[in-house]
Parts: C-alpha cells; structure tokens; sequence
C-alpha cells in the first residue's frame, strides 16, 4: 500500500493539482450524476414515508386495518369487528381533504376520529394553545386541531376561524387545539417519527362525517390487537364475517399500495436520474483517458524504474475512486438540495395524479447518503476501469519524442473503431429483443433494457463517427474557416478516444432529451385530440374543492336536476367516481350517462363504433374499460369483470375499450343507472351541461354559479378552461422530466469544456509553434471553437438517432407497458432542430473559455511547455 | 351517588356551549313522581344520569370480595347540532366503572370505558332498563337486575382477568331519597336529582378470577341518579355511605364538603327499616366523624377511610372500616376523575340493640379533584 500511496502522491496528484480546472469539472460532473440520482431517490422515498407516517398518526400501533375500498365501511360494522376477542381496540377513522378558502389554497389532510377514544400516536394535542382555557370541543361541528406549525405559519391562534372548501361548500371552522410533534412533548413514547406533516389536521368524527362527506361511513377501522393474537387468523375470520369488498390488511400493506400506485411513476423518475449518472461516468473517463496519454511517458519511467504493472494500474483506479469520492460528497449535498427544492413540485404531481401527499419534510438517513457516496466512488471505478488498463499497458522507458500528443488514430485506431461500431450494430438486435419483451411485474423492465442497449450501441459507435465527420468536415470546414479550421478537424479525430467519449456523453444526453421531447410533445399532442373529441360539453359543474387537489369532493345532492331546470340547458351528465379495488390493485370505477354520450360524445375506442358499443353497454348492464385497464389486466371485449360492490359481487362483460389518458390505474365505467344501482351511491362529483343551440354561454355559467347559494364553493369551468386545465396538468407532470433532461446537458456541456480545456493544454507546444510562424490570437480562438463545433456537430447526428430510437421505446413499449396507454407517435421537428442547436450552443460557449486561455498563451512560454 | 365524579365532567364536556342550541335540560323539581320500573330506565331529559351497584359478595368456601358496578350518562345535547346527522353525535357520553376488591387476598382491582352511543358501541335505552357499553351490560329481566361485564386478559388465550355475571333481585321497594321527589343537593330551586335507590339486593351469579369462575352470592345496593345542573359551585367533595345492617334496616348518608372545610346545610341521608318504611335525616340528625386515615401513594390524596357514624334520633351508632385499604379509582382517560369507592364493614348498633354490616364508602375531592383529560 506504501507503494501506491506513494504512487498516489507522486503522480496522480500533481496531475490533478496541475489541472485544477479541469479536476473540478470532473467532479462536478460526478457531483452532479449522484447528486440527481440522490434527489430523486429521496425525494421517492420522502413520498413513501408521509403516507407511511399519515397512517401512523392515528394508528401507530395497529396491527390490522379494516376498510372497503372506494365506498367506506358502513359503520354499523364496527360493533362486529370490536366483538372479535382478540381485538384490543378498534379505533374508526374518516380521512379526507378540506382546502383553504383563501387564495393559497393549501389542502388539509383531515383525519376525522372519535376522539373519546382515539389519541394521536405521533402527536400530542396541546388544546389551551396561549389564550383561553382548557374546554372539551365534543359536541362542536365546527372544531378543528391543526398543528402548531401550521397555526403558527399563519398566525391563526385557539379560538381563530379558518375558512375552508369542503366539498362543494364553503365552511368555517374554528381552531379548538393544537397538535404538537410528541418529540416535543417528550410523552405517549413517540414514534421513530416524532414528525407532523404541517398540513394534517384533526376533527372529532361527528364534525367531520358531514363535512367530508362520509356519514354512515368509516375509511378505515385500526385495530390493536390483543398481546399474542395471530394476526393472519384474525384477518382471516374477520374477513369471513365481513361483507364482500371490505379489505382486512396490514398497515404496511396500505402503504403498499400507495406504492404500487405509485410504482410506474417512480421507476421511471429514477431511470431519468441514471441518465445524468451516467454522463457523469463518461466524464470520469474521458478526464482518465486523456490523463493517460499525456503521462505516458512518466508512466514509461515508472514502469522502467521498477514500478509494477498493477502499480500503474492501481494509481489510476485510485485517481478515479478519489473522484468518485469527492464528487460523490459533493453530489450529496448537491442532492439534498436538489431534493428540498424538488419535493414539492413531486408532491403535487402525485397528489394531482394519485392521491393527496402531505409531503413536505424530507426524510433522509444516513443509509441514502452512503449510498450516494458509493454510487459516485462505484461509478467513478468502473470509468476508471479501461484508462488504467491502457495505462498498464504502457511499456517501460518507452521512447517519446513528442511528449504528451499521441495520436491514436493510427490503422490500429480505425481498426478499433470499426470494430467497436460493428459491435455496437450488433447489439441493436438485442434491444429489439429486449423491446419485444412482456412487462414482468408490471414493469417495463425490457424497455428500459432496450433503451440502455441503446445508449451502449451510441457509445460503441461514437469513435468512427468521430472518424467520420473529421473525415467528411476537413476539406468542408477547410474551405470556410481556412488552416485553422483544417488543422481543428485533423485534430479533432486525432484525439479520437477523448473525443469520442465527449460525443458520446454529449449525444447521450442530448438523445434522452430529444427522445423525452418527442415522447412528451406526441403525448400531449394524443391527449389534446382525445380531450377535444371526448369532451364535448359547454360547461362542466365541479366542487371547488376539487380544483384545489381534494380528490373525493362531491357536488350537493339533486344537483342534476337542478341544473337541468335552468334556461338555456339542454342536457346534463353526472360523473361519478370511486377508487375501488380489482384483484386487489387499486382501480378507478366511475359512471355517466351513457345513452347521453351514445346522443352527444365522442368517445374514442379502441375497437368498434360509439353506437354499437354504448348501444351495448346500456342494455346488456357492460362495462366501458380504459385502455390502460385492458392492458393492465388483460381483459378486452367479450371478458367478464368482477367487482364487490356495496349490493355484492357483480359480474359485468367488457363491452368496450375506450382511450382514456386521466389515470394509469385502469378506468373501468359503467352506465349511470347500473352504477348508482349497485353501489348505492348517488354522489355526483362533477356534471357535464349541454347548452341549447344559440344559448349565452357566460348567461348560463353565471346562472350555474348562482344556483348553489353563497355558501357554495362550486366552480364552473367552460369547456376551453378545461381543456387548458388538462394540459397545464399535463405539462406540470412532465416539468420534472425536463427538469433532469437538462440536467443531464449541463453536464455533458461540463464535458465538451472539460475536453477543450484539455486539448487546448494538450497542444500548447502546437499552438506556441503556430503563432510563432504566423497564424493571429484570433485564429488560435477560432481553432479552438472549430473543434468545439465538430464536435457538438457529431454528437447532434448521434444524438438525434438515439434520440429517435429511444422515442421509440419510450412511446410504444415502456409507457404502453407502465402506464397502459397508446401515444400516436409523431416528429415534432421543432424538438430536433433545437436539441441540435442546443448542442452546437452549448459546445460554443463552452469553448469561450478554453479558446481564449488558448489565445492568450504568450509564445515563448507556450513553446517552453515543451 | 357520585355526584363528583360526574360533576367532575361537566366543566370538560358541557362547559363553552357555542350554539344557541335550542334544547334546554330539565331541571330536578319537587313533586316528581317515581314510577317504576318505567324510572329505571334513561331520562335523555336530564343532562346526567347514573346507575350504580355496589355490594358484598361471598364465594363458596367463604371468600369475600366487594364490587362495583357503575354507568354514567352525560348528555351534551343543549351543545351539539341537532341537525347534524352523522351517528357519532355525542347526544351523550356514557362512561362505566368496574372495580372488584378481593377481601381475602387483599387486592383491588379497577376498569373503566368511555363511548358515546355512535353505531351501537353504548347506550341506556329510555323505554326499557338496559344499558351498556360494549359488552358491559346491565338490564332489568323480569324483575331482575342482571350484570354482565367482562375484562380480557391482555394476552389471547387467557382467561377473562374478570368476568361477572350477576342476578340482583329487590328484596324491598325502591327508596326515594329527600323530599317530596328531590334529593336536594344546595341551596336554590333545581340543585337536585331524582334519586332512588334498591337497599336491599340479594345477589346470586358468577364471579370469574383469572380463569377460576366463583358461584358468589351476597348483598348489592343500587342507586340510580338523574338530574342537571345540581352541583353547588363551592362545593369541593363527597363522602357518601351505604349500608346494610344484619338486623335487617339499611342507612344511607352523604357530605357534600365545602371549600374552607364546612359541610353543605343540604347534605342528608335515608334510613330504611327491616319493613321497607324509611325516614329522610337531614344533616342535625346525624354525625360522620372521620377517625383514620389513608394516603395514596399513587395519587397522594389522603382519604379518611375510617369512621365513627351516629344517628341519635334512631340510636345508630357505628364504626366504620374499610375492608381494604387501597381502594382508589384512577380514571384518566375516561371520567379522569380519582376517587375512593370501596368495601366497608360496620359494627355497633341500631336501636340500642348490637348490629354489625356491609357497606360501600365513597369519598371524592380528595386528590387531584377536577383532573381533566379530554
């Protein structure tokens, strides 16, 4: 080990001393891979853990829940399951959203319990607050416990009124107590957590069964069970007692299902985050490889002076570990910063798509951070890997005339190029295999294979196209830019292995963006169409509360009807909706009228014509199923689905397959009638009104916002409003792809200026001699920037395939796969054109600086460097 | 009797009422007119109400054990929102104690639930006598009280810590306490209950120990309380006293203490002969004089445990002990309210004549007396 750590000090440090710059650029770009990686991961993880946590507020110690999925537990169940003899305590909870009514509209998760009974795990309730005394608030429909945090945040004291959006009505609510972290109170044992998300609240069940909308129904029941109870044996003979539907399961396997849920998602912000690993470790060996060939001769000596094969090889994994290492500190704390600033952009993305996310505190332990660490010393190793080979592989006391140039684009070089290209063609046919792939668990694990492969295959083609276009661009650029120009493009494929990985890292990065635009704009361009034809009415009618995130928000009772009085109506359709469960993965069940649809909509199918198939669905009591339903499950017309409703258990046969792009859940639908008949549910949560032919469109919505009273909180949405909604949605989803896709180019442009700042060294003894016989500052900078522009040149062309190949796998088998749903693919020309300039921009200005370092050099010490 | 322990609520549940509810509870007034068994049932018209069984049991062998069995009913409905229609309108909260004392192992043992009605979790039903809290009931059968309460073990697999299953049958008529329908409580029209009680109950049942079920039988008393507003504000505690002597008659006696150590003019008592007449006593015609002491190492109240007892007018003389010591009820979490109700035995005499006795002493305010939790 003396020998390497002297090794270490000897040669690798006062390498990396001598080029600060272009060491720190290394580990930026590492800094950054681990730090994006870590983001997400953290972020994913912080998600998990708020629902986690949510569910242990008031239930910290259960062993089992019980609930029914989409419609509530009817209560009068409870006094059955309490009898059980080994329940200890059965604690009955409502959970649901209330939404301030200010401008902020921040979304309460509200847990409704029976407070003679149920006391927080994780908090405790500080109710004198400051000012008033100790007063019970049972028996107060309008008392509200929120934490202290969030009372605080706005200067809400016990005793002050908040105004929220429950449903579709407005109340105001009184703050009666706080709820206090039990950290902080140093009682009740509290949990690992000790945390409160600011946003819980907390309600008494009387006050809050009316007004989230739940009376006669539980959400979830907790049970304590008794020291000693098999926990499986009571499940098993409380779900024998229970109706048909009601769910007896573990906490954990609640949360379990938040992240199956959310499984697709997730996977695949991850995979995005890989991509900027991945740039990162192409930087790690370009910066290697080039360190490399500018040493060879020390490492000659070294070799000739007795220093051993393995010596060598161990000092340049060390430099590239030592990298990993630093970077991967540095990504650590780039990734903890990254993930405070993302999460709360993830959180409302799942609580739009998903569910509710009271997430807003960070969870990290030490074990992520590790791993970040590792993951940047692992990746930095592995880069390491083939320089240090080369390295090895430097005979002793070799003869070097020239120092450190060395050209590797000897016949041996074009050999090796050719070779590694073919192999890199070669391996395409495997990812068209790995595409054909079925989804194994869901997940479209062949696809994101294929899609590596693919990125491999543009690693491996990289160097001859490097031949290629400083090839096809010398005489080009020759006749435009002069010798300097001509001189760039001999240079820039005389420097084939370093300019080969800086293609290769700028074009992988620029591919996931192209390919990720193209997948976007067609998938937002399939969802505009789909909305334009399935949406068809003037206006639709939907709680406020809805609006500001509330997922379960319901419209008053008999508001059908009501609407349907007003002039100037000609129809109305009620929307209703219930998350429910289908073998035992969370579904979207929902009803329309469909004759009505069969009279005005479009609905787009997959298969057969609207008529014939609403025709069908309403006398034979079918169902409509979403594409990424069929898909998911495998059920296409002429299956049968079963669901336990409220009635029982009901059979329906798929009538048809309809597009559908607002949940990856799998929609399935039924016709209104059959759906109120056999859930029992009569809730509307939104209604579609058909205006008469010629009717004032802003008469009408005005008379829709004045019909529910002013204490409604009821919003009317014009079709356009809508459509435009949808699509802010839409782009908000997609805000944290682009997000890392740019990332992933601040990196490989980290790259172009690492590799420009090394050739320019690299050169300096040729570039002292060419300003010595003539050629201008100016001239040198052009060089210089003609490189960059080769560069960025080969990597746009690379780029932009890869990009096209990976839309392609991205459109048809990774979202077909994870999310369920056919995109009509199409080229946004627009996408390519700016990822090419983009490129070419980025290698410009990250020349700026290497081209005047280069310029500036004064000739005689340029030459002296010799 | 109690009165504390539900008084203790009151402040907690019915303090701060919001709403102008319109719903006013009725206040206990002279001329009320017992009528049974229809009075044994629930008054949802009175905001507090309560049933409670003490007595003396025996176990074949001769093993001697005390129990208590008591439901409360606060109701909340001058505050809730009638038109609210969710079932867990707490229209009333019922609270129920259970203590057993083992006189011979000399251990107390206490458990206690708090629920409001909500999907059938607890309730006193108002046509009919039947009450309960989970499957802690007790019920009037043809004449019959019936108690039937049980305590899981902590552990599935083993046997109830207690279960009991008792048959109490009058053996005298209700007893209506004070004047005229009204037990009096303070001074003013309304700072009263309707208060009866069954002096005499002959008990026969099972009393389940850890496992070991117990043919028991014995003596029971019951009190069954309802009114409204009818705790004086100075007041701060309560020593109150049954017994049922071997001569066959029965005494019933309550102190209600004031702040700065006097006694309530109003505090009184009830005697009941062999016959089943009673006399009323008003506070001149008898005597509580505490004679020995008890501290609560878990509290830290200090309850006089012991007593010396005198009704001159009938030629009572009594003293008073406790079967056990350690008799406290700690009840955070339901009516948070720590009091001392236990087992007493009694020896002296009535008429002149030697007479010994079973009893139960209840002595509240004396720790932490208005301890809320809720």
């Amino acid at each position: 080990m003396t020998g390497l750590s002297a090794l270490v000090r000897r040669v690798t440090w006062p390498s990396v001393a001598a080029h600060k710059g272009r060491s720190l650029l290394t580990l930026a770009g590492i800094a950054i891979g681990v730090g994006v990686f870590l983001a997400v991961r953290l972020a994913n993880v912080s998600i998990t853990e708020a629902f986690a946590t949510s569910l242990d507020l008031f239930a910290g110690s259960a062993q089992l829940t019980v609930s029914r999925p989409g419609f509530g537990l009817d209560e009068t169940l409870l006094p059955l399951i309490e009898a059980d003899p080994a329940v200890a305590r059965a604690e009955p909870q409502v959970v649901g959203t209330l939404v301030t009514a200010d401008p902020a509209r921040e979304i309460l998760l509200v847990y409704g319990i029976d407070v003679l009974r149920s006391r927080p795990t994780t908090a405790s309730i500080d109710a004198a607050g400051g000012d008033g005394e100790d007063q019970g608030f049972l028996g107060e429909d309008d008392a509200l416990l929120v934490t202290r945090r969030f009372a605080q945040g706005r200067g809400l004291r016990v005793g002050d009124r908040l105004e929220v959006l429950a449903g579709s009505r407005r109340a105001s609510l009184r703050i009666r107590g706080l709820l206090v972290p039990a950290e902080a109170e140093g009682e009740r044992g509290g949990s690992a957590s000790g945390f409160l998300e600011r946003t819980v609240a907390v309600m008494d069940l009387a006050a809050a069964q009316p007004l989230l909308d739940r009376v006669g129904r539980l959400d979830a029941v907790a049970l304590t069970l008794r020291e000693g109870a098999d926990a499986d044996a009571v499940r098993a003979r409380l779900t024998a007692a229970l109706p048909d539907g009601v769910v007896v399961d573990r906490p954990i396997e609640r949360s379990g299902q938040v992240d199956q849920m959310l499984d697709a998602f997730r996977l695949n912000l991850t995979i995005l985050s890989l991509i900027a690993l991945l740039v990162g470790v192409l930087l790690v060996y370009n910066t290697l490889t080039f360190s490399v060939v500018q040493r060879r001769r020390e490492i000659g000596i070294l070799r000739a002076i007795g220093v051993s094969r393995r010596g060598v090889e161990a000092a340049f994994l060390a430099e590239g570990v030592a990298y990993g290492a630093a970077g991967g500190l540095l990504g650590v704390l780039l990734g903890l910063a990254l993930a405070k600033g993302t999460l709360g952009a993830m959180a409302r993305t799942v609580s739009v798509l998903y569910l509710h996310a009271p997430v807003e505190r960070l969870r990290v332990d030490a074990g992520d951070l590790l791993l970040g660490l590792a993951v940047g010393v692992l990746v930095s190793a592995a880069a390491a890997f083939a320089p240090a080979r080369a390295a090895a592989g430097v005979p002793p006391r070799e003869p070097i005339a020239l120092g450190a140039a060395r050209s590797d684009t000897g016949r041996a070089g074009r050999r090796r190029a050719r070779r590694l290209a073919l192999a890199g063609l070669a391996i395409l046919t495997f990812a068209g295999l790995l595409a054909a792939l079925p989804p194994w668990h869901g997940r479209p694990l062949g696809g994101y294979g294929a899609a590596f492969v693919v990125l491999v295959a543009a690693l491996l083609v990289a160097p001859v196209l490097v031949l290629a276009v400083g090839r096809a661009a010398r005489p080009l650029v020759g006749r435009l830019g002069g010798p300097a120009a001509r001189l760039a493009a001999d240079h820039f494929v005389q420097g084939l292995r370093r300019n080969a990985a800086t293609v290769a890292a700028l074009s992988v990065s620029l591919a996931m963006l192209v390919s990720v635009w193209i997948m976007v704009s067609a998938f937002r361009a399939t969802v505009e169409a789909w909305i334009a034809q399935s949406v068809r009415a003037d206006l639709v009618v939907t709680p406020a509360a809805r609006l500001g995130g509330s997922r379960e928000a319901s419209l008053p009772a008999g508001v059908v009807e009501r609407i349907r009085a007003l002039p100037g109506v000609a129809e109305v359709d009620a929307f209703r909706g219930a998350d429910v469960r289908y073998e035992g993965s969370p579904i979207v069940l929902g009803s329309g009228d469909l004759a009505l649809q069969l009279r005005r909509g479009r609905l787009p199918f997959m298969a057969g014509t609207p008529a014939d198939v609403l025709d069908e669905v309403v006398a034979r009591r079918g169902a409509l199923v979403s594409e990424s339903f069929a898909r998911r499950f495998d059920r296409w017309v002429g299956s049968t689905i079963t669901l336990d409703l409220p009635a029982g258990r009901r059979s329906y046969p798929v009538v048809g397959v309809f597009y559908d792009y607002t949940t990856d859940r799998g929609l399935v639908v039924l016709d209104a009638a059959t759906y109120v008949a056999d859930t029992g549910r009569r809730d509307v949560q939104s209604a579609a009104v058909y205006l008469e032919p010629g009717a004032d469109l802003e008469g009408a919505r005005r008379s829709l916002e004045s019909l529910f009273g002013p204490d409604a909180a009821v919003a009317v949405v014009s079709n356009r409003e809508l459509r435009a909604r949808v699509l802010d949605i839409f782009d908000q989803t997609f805000a944290i792809t682009f997000a890392l896709e740019l990332i992933a180019v601040v990196v490989s442009a980290i790259a172009v200026v690492n590799t420009l700042v090394a050739s320019t060294i690299e050169r300096q003894a040729e570039l002292g001699i060419l300003r010595a016989i003539g050629l201008g500052r100016a001239d040198i900078g052009r060089l210089v920037r003609a490189e960059a522009g080769l560069i960025a040149g080969a990597a746009s062309l690379l780029g932009v395939v890869v990009g096209i190949a990976l839309s392609l796998i991205l459109v048809f088998v990774i979202n077909r796969q994870a999310f369920g749903w056919t995109i009509q693919y199409h080229l946004p020309p627009e996408a390519l054109a700016t990822a090419a300039a983009l490129a070419v921009g980025t290698a410009l200005v990250a020349a700026t600086w290497p081209a005047r370092r280069a310029a500036a050099q004064p000739i005689a010490q340029a030459v002296r460097y010799e | 009797m109690s009165k504390l322990v539900v008084g203790a609520l009151l402040p907690l549940l019915a303090a701060g009422s919001v709403l102008a509810a319109p719903f006013v509870y009725r206040q206990a007034l002279p001329g009320y007119r017992f009528e049974f068994p229809r009075d044994h049932a629930s008054h949802e018209a009175f905001r507090t109400e309560w049933w409670y069984y003490t007595g003396n049991l025996t176990a074949e062998g001769g093993r001697r054990f005390g129990f208590q069995v008591t439901f409360f009913r606060v109701g909340l409905r001058d505050r809730v929102n009638p038109d609210n229609p969710s079932r867990w309108r707490p229209d009333n909260v019922y609270f129920a104690h259970l203590a057993v004392t083992d006189i011979g192992e000399g251990r107390f043992r206490y458990w206690h639930r708090t629920s409001r009605a909500g999907p059938g979790l607890a309730g006193a039903a108002s046509d009919r006598y039947a009450v309960f809290i989970g499957d802690w009931r007790a019920w009037l059968e043809g004449g019959v009280h019936r108690l039937s309460l049980a305590v899981p073990a902590d552990r599935v697999g083993q046997p109830a810590e207690v279960r009991l299953d008792l048959a109490l049958e009058p053996t005298k008529p209700p007893v209506v306490h004070g004047r005229d329908g009204v037990s009096q409580k303070a001074a003013g029209l309304g700072r009263a209950s309707h208060y009866y009680s069954l002096t005499r109950l002959a008990v026969t049942g099972t009393l389940g120990l850890d496992g070991r079920d117990l043919s028991v039988d014995g003596l029971a008393w019951m009190d069954h309380e309802f009114g409204s507003n009818q705790l004086g504000e100075d007041q701060v505690g309560w020593d109150w006293l049954s017994l049922q002597l071997s001569d066959g008659s029965e005494l019933m006696l309550y102190r209600l203490r004031l702040k700065g150590g006097g006694v309530e003019p109003a505090s009184s008592g009830t005697v009941v002969r062999p016959d089943g007449s009673s006399r009323h006593l008003v506070l001149a015609d008898f005597r509580m004089t505490p004679e020995g002491t008890w501290t609560s190492r878990a509290s830290g109240g200090t309850y006089p445990v012991r007593w010396r007892i005198e009704v001159p007018s009938e030629r009572i003389a009594l003293t008073v002990e406790p079967a056990l010591e350690d008799q406290e009820l700690r009840t955070e979490g339901s009516t948070g309210v720590t009091y001392w109700e236990g087992a007493v035995v009694a020896r002296g005499e009535n008429g002149g004549r030697p007479v010994d006795g079973r009893g139960y002493l209840e002595l509240t305010g004396y720790a932490r007396p208005f301890d809320t939790d809720i």
